[in-house]
């Protein structure tokens, strides 16, 4: 029974829980009312038709969900755009093996304020970057074009960005644990 | 793909900005590459966190009746459903209820629903954080329904057997007995074959009795019908 065994309820529990957060996302991103319905819609269909393989122990359903989410509203950009998709074939079990554990920093009660905040302390090359590959759905190779800037410029911008978001968020939570003792 | 080139991409592929073609070759790396996997896994959950810049904005209300509505199309155009996989069940917090005294038929009907149920709760379980988790399984059963309220984190759902089909201006409701009044969890959905559920509007615990009754189509404001299946207190 369950969301695994395909159970109705389980899909609609999901989309109670998770439903605005996905369509914020693919909002974000397409920036269409319609198209971001679509790939949420799309989104969860991947999840259900693909629900009797999930495994409970890897990763948090929420994670796994976004990352859906997030590559179907890119493919849709992406087709507006007239450019090739990224994600074709949304394969869930590969998902689901890089998808955030418990523990994890997605899986964390991170604020949304805190990820705005992170953001906006990046340098802002970085920050641009992280912006038109995420939200912009566009390759490193595109950025690069973009920014008019080496490949290789893009990609250290990249990881930098990625480490830096990661140190800032961390220390943010270990601030915020209540002191022990 | 070498080591040093996974490394250039490895922040393009957490954040989705490699092409197909570029993602397979980092893949087909992962398989073999422990250290790798490990740096990537860190990599997207960071990136995990990213859509909470994306401000909240609400759906058209019939999103969730159109999904719906595919995902049931999607099972009647898949013939057989595939059959659940074996979930481990742990038992992390909480107490949880069980089905006390019931004749023997009956008893092995529900435990059958009840390991059933158990997996699904677990599932829910699973994806969701077991040391914060408030959740807990009780089990409502007459002679010919067998039914389960299960309570996870902030979900809340009603699953059951064996309901006889109602006319269209009548309803299955369910209830909670909320500080000594009668509050509705809402309106079971059934369907052909007897099962129901119902994901619950209010928080319920672990304590407060829970019943089902049959009422006017669209709900009664307090129950007007006779109980048809209720948890024993």
């Amino acid at each position: 029974m369950g969301l695994r065994a395909r159970e109705i309820w389980a899909l609609e529990a999901l989309y109670d829980v998770y439903g605005r957060r996905a369509y914020s996302l693919a909002y974000r991103i397409v920036s269409d009312h319609g198209a971001a319905e679509d790939a949420v819609q799309e989104a969860f269909l991947d999840l259900w038709q693909h629900a009797d393989r999930l495994n409970p122990s890897r990763g948090t359903l929420e994670s796994l969900l976004l990352t859906v989410v997030h590559h179907r509203a890119i493919d849709r950009l992406r087709k507006i755009r007239g450019q090739t998709r990224l994600h074709a074939g949304v394969d869930i079990e590969t998902l689901q093996d890089l998808t955030p554990e418990e523990g994890d920093m997605a899986s964390l009660a991170v604020d949304r304020r805190y990820v705005q905040e992170a953001l906006s302390n990046l340098p802002a090359e970085q920050h641009r970057c992280v912006e038109l590959a995420y939200f912009g759905g566009y390759t490193q190779v595109e950025i690069a074009s973009i920014m008019n800037v080496p490949l290789g410029t893009v990609k250290s911008r990249l990881r930098l960005a990625l480490e830096r978001l990661r140190t800032i968020l961390v220390e943010r939570e270990t601030s915020d644990l209540p002191a022990s003792g | 793909m070498t080591c040093q080139q996974v490394d250039e991409l490895a922040a393009g592929y957490a954040l989705g900005a490699l092409t197909p073609e570029q993602r397979e070759e980092i893949d087909a790396h992962l398989e073999t590459c422990g250290e790798h996997s490990m740096m990537l896994r860190e990599m997207r959950a960071t990136v995990g966190v990213l859509h909470h810049a994306a401000p909240e904005r609400e759906p058209s209300s019939d999103l969730k009746a159109r999904i719906m509505a595919a995902a049931r199309a999607d099972i009647a155009a898949s013939s057989p459903v595939p059959a659940p996989a074996a979930v481990p069940v742990e038992f992390s917090r909480r107490s949880y209820g069980w089905p006390f005294p019931v004749p023997f038929g009956v008893a092995v009907a529900a435990v059958a629903l009840l390991v059933a149920g158990l997996l699904a709760w677990n599932v829910i379980l699973q994806f969701s954080k077991p040391e914060e988790t408030e959740a807990f399984v009780r089990y409502m059963g007459t002679e010919d329904i067998h039914a389960f309220v299960y309570y996870v984190e902030d979900v809340g759902v009603i699953t059951a057997s064996g309901m006889d089909p109602l006319p269209e201006n009548r309803t299955y409701q369910a209830w909670a007995v909320i500080d000594g009044k009668p509050v509705s969890l809402g309106l079971l959905k059934v369907a052909e074959d007897g099962e129901g559920y119902v994901l619950l509007d209010q928080h319920v615990t672990e304590d407060e009795p829970v019943f089902v009754t049959i009422e006017p189509a669209g709900g009664s404001p307090t129950p007007t019908g006779a109980k048809v299946v209720w948890t024993e207190d």
